[in-house]
Order: structure tokens, then C-alpha cells, then sequence
């Protein structure tokens, strides 16, 4: 008894100061008069406090699994809140609702990924679900920001190409994991046929040009096969067609030269194409350490600062600790994904942890190093922190995943495991 | 200045500190996690001084469900005491119940004084003896095969 309650109250400490941050963030939000005291902010704070509350006990109460990635995906959650919430409340608002529907949609994904045990034999409906993804956007889609993969239905608009990258997942799970071994046609070895779906899925996506969804999956492969594959000529090779891909691609396209030349010098345009990269670089610098505190910067002049370039917004308000806090938070979420991955018993859980948390680390280095000009800017979501539906929702069903394989490992051994 | 911003970039210093101190606190829980993980998992040990005792059918069924497996590194003291290093809570096994353990390329077993005794292959043990694979361990009714 002793045990348990020392236990509970250690894991009860982060969850207090996370509730501490938001009553603080929230309530300094509602005393500002540019935002005439909209009692949203404080019903937007709540929503957050009271899901992360639900969410957190049915964890540790629950025994399901994992307990610190919950904790530091709400904190992500709610620096990203408090500044949208400072950005335009409308868009908080509707973050709010998203993250109450990715709650639940967590909750679907532990219990249907916990129970069913027929994953790693399904890898052609992985494949032929991505593929008719892609060819709806192909059809029905609608083009933003000079990519075409949003589809609109009525009030509600997802880019189906989240969806797919959970499903590629799964299906270089099939392969890697060894469930998926036997030829197809009776010729094509299993090594040659994921080369293919990569390359089709690819393929799709240079129609669609969306440049930062091809950056992620290709380079989950090209993870994935330096992982599992003991031929490291497939992944020189591999290495090779990515290359000569973003060299002819940068030969051909307009777009991506752009990007480039954005990436190297934004300051001889400043006013027309280096202008997003450059008031980006302000903000950050403006923020200083601490930041100049939320409510107090002005990031409204970096263009589409609630989605890609949120975290120049964090680093102007909540200067470079907030900044390097949201990198840390982040390391520590893949770290504890790699020891679910190393812990979990299952080839194929393995390799679907092994993957989402390729998937999450990619995305915030892409988009991280982006926004800093690291490297040349793609447009991608950073989970969880930025304004997107599709974003979010697909984080928490892949965060429902991790959990599944986390508790399964947990419960290894327990007579008591639920069937 | 406005009232305003002065609060704001006061809490500014505060969300850093909160931040910072909760990440600390997350850091702190994930090194005991894994601090707990690489006590069952030692690499220190060399692999002849580990074993595991396997439960097999007994006469009385036990009160609450068994592992498939209990792992020894190094040495294990078998109880009902949460402290033990394999832990199982049946009325008939003592808090500190007996320790096995490893010494100079053989495993030995001690009695730690058990209300109910401990028996090897049927016969009632009152001193420390040499264990050898496939020996059947009775402890308050349940049977484990000692596998090396």
C-alpha cells in the first residue's frame, strides 16, 4: 500500500504543474483586452484540463500501458493551445473539438489495435486502402498552398495523405516483421514488392506534389530497411533514387527551386518569397531567452504562423527555452517509443512502434528545421503543437498504437491479460 | 507599459521555469522506469548464472494466477514479501521463504527459516544443498522445475 501511493504521488507532480501552466496561460489569456475577456479562452482551457484529466487517470488507473508519453503529449498540447488561442480564437476553438475527437479516436485505436490480432497479414489492404486514398485526392481533391491533398466534404476538409502514412506503416511492418514472406505471383520476393508500393506511394504523391509527406515516407523506408535489412546494397541503392529524385526534381520544378534558393539567401527577396522564412527568423530572434511573453509579441506577421510555423510563434513568446523545451519534449516522446519498440515482444508491434516514431521524429525535424532554416522549408504539421484536424487526429490514433504495444508488454506474462 | 504586458513578461520567466521543472520531474520517473527495467534485465551477470524456476502442476491451486517463468540472476529470494525478488502470495509460503542462489559453477538452495519448509523432490530439505536441473522445488503446495 505503502508502495503504491508513493508511486501515484510521483506520477501525480507533472500532472500538477501541467495544470498549473494552463490555469496560469489560460488566465492570462482572459485578461487581455485585445481580446475583450471572451470567456472561450477559459471554456478552450478547461476542455484541455478536463481531456488530459480523463485521459491520464484511464491511463495509470486503467494500467494501459505507457504512462510519461500522455504527460509530455499534453504538455505539447497545451503550449500549442495557449498560442493558438493567442492567435485567432476561432482557430483555437476549432483545435479544441479536433483534440476531443483525437481523444476519443485514441481510445478507439488502443482497444481495436489491442484486440484484434490479424494486422500483420492484412499488408494489401494496407496497400489498396492507401492507393484509393490517393486516388480520391486525385479526383476529388481540392489544390492548398500549391499542393493538391485536401478533400472537402461539406464543412470538413482532411488531408487523406495522414492516413496513409499510418497505413504505410503497417504495411513495412508486414514485410519487416517476417509475416509477410511469401512471393507474390509466386516470383516477386516480398523485399522487391515493398520497394514497389513505396515507390507507387511516392508516385501519388509527386502528382499530388506534396513534397513533406514524400520527405517522411521515403525516409521511413530508407529507416526501415536500415534496420531490418541485412542487404545494406538495397539501402545504398535506395539512397541513390532519393538523390537523383530531389536532383531532377530540383532541375524540373519550379516549386522546389523556390524552396531552395528561400533556404539559402531569403533576404535578396525579402518582400515576395523570402518574406514567411525571414519573418520567421525575426520573431525568433525578438523572442530572445524567456521570451517576450505570451500576448506581447506580434506573430502575425509571419503568414501561416497557426499551423507551420507555430513554432516560431513559441520561440518569439516563449523565447528559446520554450523553443528548445518543445525539441526536448519531443526527444523524450521518441525516446519512450524506441523502449516500447525495444521492449515489445511482437515482431510486428515492433516494427509499428519502430515506425510511428520514425513517423513523429521526422515530422518535428522537418518542420523544426524549417522554420529555423536549417534545412530548405516543406510544409508539414508538428504533431500535436500546430492547427490541423487530420494532424492531430492521426497523432492521437498512432499515440493509441504506441499505448496498445506498450500495455501488451506490460501485461506480458499476467495470467489476467484481457483477451 | 501596460499592466498587461508586465504581468505577461513576468510569467514568462514563470511558463520557462514550470516547463522546465515538469520535463526534470518527467526525466526523473523515466530513470527509475528504466532503472526498474535493467534490474530484471542485468547484463552484468554471466548467462551460466542465470535460471528460472517454471511452475508445474500442483495439488493446490494457487490463490492468484502464476507466471509462466520466474527468472533468477545471480541469486533470488523467494516470498511473499513485495521485497522478495520473485514475489508469490500464497497463505502457505513464508514473507522471506528461501533463497537460491549461485557459487562457483553451482546452485544452491537455503531454507530461510519457512513455517511450511521447502521440499525437493519429496523430501522435506534442512540444510543448504547443491540444486541440479530439472529438480522439482515444493513450496506450501505448489511445484516449480528448477531449469537451468
Amino acid at each position: 500500500m505503502g508502495i503504491d501511493r508513493l508511486k501515484s504521488a510521483s506520477y501525480r507532480k507533472p500532472a500538477y504543474l501541467l495544470i498549473l501552466l494552463n490555469v496560469l496561460g489560460f488566465g492570462l489569456l482572459f485578461i487581455n483586452k485585445e481580446n475583450n475577456y471572451n470567456l472561450n479562452i477559459l471554456y478552450t482551457g478547461a476542455a484541455v484540463l478536463a481531456l488530459f484529466l480523463v485521459m491520464y487517470t484511464a491511463l495509470v488507473l486503467g494500467r494501459m500501458g505507457d504512462k510519461f508519453i500522455m504527460l509530455m503529449v499534453f504538455m505539447l498540447i497545451s503550449i500549442g493551445v495557449l498560442l493558438l488561442c493567442r492567435i485567432n480564437l476561432s482557430y483555437a476553438f476549432r483545435q479544441i473539438i479536433w483534440i476531443l475527437v483525437g481523444g476519443a479516436v485514441f481510445f478507439i485505436a488502443y482497444f481495436v489495435y489491442y484486440n484484434v490480432k490479424v494486422w500483420s497479414r492484412l499488408w494489401y489492404l494496407y496497400f489498396i486502402g492507401g492507393t484509393l486514398l490517393f486516388l480520391i485526392t486525385l479526383v476529388f481533391g481540392t489544390t492548398v498552398y500549391g499542393s493538391r491533398n485536401w478533400i472537402s466534404i461539406g464543412p470538413i476538409s482532411f488531408q487523406p495523405s495522414e492516413i496513409t502514412k499510418i497505413l504505410f506503416i503497417m504495411c513495412l511492418a508486414c514485410y519487416t516483421s517476417g509475416s509477410w514472406s511469401k512471393p507474390l505471383l509466386g516470383k516477386i520476393k516480398p523485399k522487391w514488392t515493398a520497394l514497389l508500393i513505396t515507390y507507387v506511394f511516392v508516385g501519388f504523391l509527386v502528382l499530388q506534389r506534396d513534397w513533406g509527406t514524400i520527405l517522411v515516407m521515403f525516409s521511413i523506408y530508407l529507416f526501415m530497411i536500415y534496420v531490418y535489412e541485412p542487404d545494406k546494397r538495397l539501402l545504398a541503392l535506395n539512397i541513390c533514387a532519393l538523390v537523383i529524385i530531389g536532383l531532377l526534381g530540383w532541375r524540373f520544378m519550379y516549386h522546389i527551386q523556390v524552396r531552395i534558393a528561400n533556404w539559402i539567401d531569403p533576404w535578396s527577396d525579402i518582400s515576395n518569397r523570402g518574406y514567411q522564412i525571414a519573418q520567421s527568423l525575426f520573431a525568433i530572434s525578438s523572442g530572445g531567452y524567456f521570451g517576450r511573453g505570451l500576448g506581447n509579441g506580434s506573430p502575425y506577421y509571419i503568414p501561416l504562423v497557426h499551423s507551420d510555423f507555430i513554432f516560431a510563434a513559441i520561440c518569439e513568446e516563449m523565447g528559446v527555452f520554450g523553443g528548445v523545451a518543445v525539441i526536448l519534449l519531443f526527444f523524450l516522446i521518441a525516446f519512450r517509443c524506441f523502449k516500447i519498440s525495444i521492449m515489445a515482444s511482437d515482431p510486428f508491434d515492433k516494427a509499428v512502434s519502430f515506425g510511428v516514431t520514425v513517423m513523429f521524429a521526422l515530422q518535428t525535424f522537418i518542420i523544426i528545421g524549417g522554420v529555423i532554416k536549417m534545412i530548405p522549408l516543406t510544409g508539414i504539421t508538428l504533431p500535436f503543437v500546430s492547427y490541423g484536424g487530420t494532424s492531430i487526429v492521426i497523432s492521437f490514433a498512432s499515440m493509441g498504437i504506441i499505448q496498445a504495444i506498450s500495455a501488451k508488454a506490460e501485461r506480458k506474462g499476467e495470467p489476467d491479460e484481457r483477451k | 507599459m501596460t499592466v498587461y504586458s508586465f504581468i505577461s513578461t513576468i510569467l514568462s520567466y514563470v511558463f520557462t521555469v514550470i516547463i522546465y521543472v515538469f520535463i526534470i520531474f518527467v526525466i526523473r520517473l523515466i530513470y527509475l522506469d528504466v532503472k526498474k527495467m535493467s534490474r530484471f534485465e542485468d547484463n552484468s551477470i554471466a548467462d551460466e548464472a542465470c535460471a528460472s524456476l517454471r511452475p508445474v502442476k500442483s495439488k493446490t491451486e494457487p490463490r492468484s494466477p502464476l507466471k509462466r517463468r520466474y527468472n533468477i540472476y545471480g541469486e533470488a529470494v523467494v516470498g511473499r514479501n513485495p521485497e522478495c525478488d520473485i514475489v508469490i502470495n500464497e497463505s502457505f509460503i513464508s514473507q522471506k521463504h528461501l533463497i537460491i542462489w549461485y557459487e562457483g559453477g553451482e546452485w544452491y538452495l537455503e531454507d530461510l527459516g519457512s513455517r511450511n519448509g521447502t521440499t525437493i523432490n519429496g523430501k522435506r530439505i534442512l540444510s543448504e544443498v547443491i540444486l541440479d536441473p530439472e529438480d522439482v522445488i515444493s513450496i506450501g503446495g505448489l511445484n516449480f522445475v528448477f531449469e537451468t
